[in-house]
């Protein structure tokens, strides 16, 4: 069989999506509200999957204080709490919807060491989510 | 239907609740043999319990979650358990 271990973090954060490449006019029209010139807030949930061969010792795919530490400070810490758009380096340049800051967390993740990243699915609200799996 | 919900609820009940459910999964489950009662241990388990008397269709997947934060998928294919 084929395990999967999947665990819910949650954090929250403010954006404004609005991009340079469109006219105020329509950056009003495709964002909408989302647009408002000083943002608004958003509890996310990030659902982190990973993969990995059994360890027999443990019986486990991966140790969760590992994938948590790890979760805590590529994510949690420099996400919880902040502006999108003013703090993240990443998001200068890149709108952050949803879409985007679900890659930018799976980048973040793609390196952990106790096991494979498959996937991470992030709720912008309970009525959407996105779903990234690398390439 | 792919499969009578009834069929699947009494199979559920007969392959898992009627083993673990109020039960020391370390003390009283002999089909974990063993094993550390991990969320994949359990899991994978689960699926060892169930894929084979799921005779109308196919088992695609079971997902046990441990906690609201926490849950693990197990899926038939990736070799022997």
């Amino acid at each position: 069989v084929r395990l999967e271990l999947t665990r819910r973090y949650t954090f929250n954060a403010a954006h404004r999506l609005h991009s340079p490449h469109l006219s105020a006019a329509e950056n009003q029209r495709v964002y909408g509200k989302c647009n408002n010139p000083y943002g608004h807030g958003h509890n996310y949930v990030a659902e982190v999957t990973v993969t990995g061969p059994l360890d027999p010792a443990t019986g486990m795919i991966a140790h969760l204080t590992e994938l948590d530490h790890f979760v805590t400070h590529q994510v949690i810490e420099p996400f919880d709490h902040k502006n999108l758009n003013e703090d993240l380096p990443a998001f200068r340049d890149r709108v952050p919807t949803t879409e985007n800051l679900c890659m930018e967390i799976f980048d973040r993740l793609k390196h952990f060491p106790g096991a494979r990243l498959v996937r991470v699915r992030l709720e912008e609200t309970g009525r959407n989510s996105f779903e990234y799996a690398g390439d | 239907m792919v499969l009578d919900l009834k069929e699947l609820k009494e199979l559920m009940e007969r392959e898992v609740m009627d083993r673990m459910d109020h039960r020391s999964l370390n003390h009283e489950v002999p089909e974990l043999g063993g094993q550390i009662p991990t969320c994949e241990n359990v899991a994978a388990l689960i699926w060892k319990l169930l894929a084979p008397k799921v005779r109308r269709g196919k088992l695609a997947r079971v997902r046990l979650w441990e906690s609201p934060d926490l849950f693990v998928d197990c899926y038939g294919d990736g070799g022997a358990l």
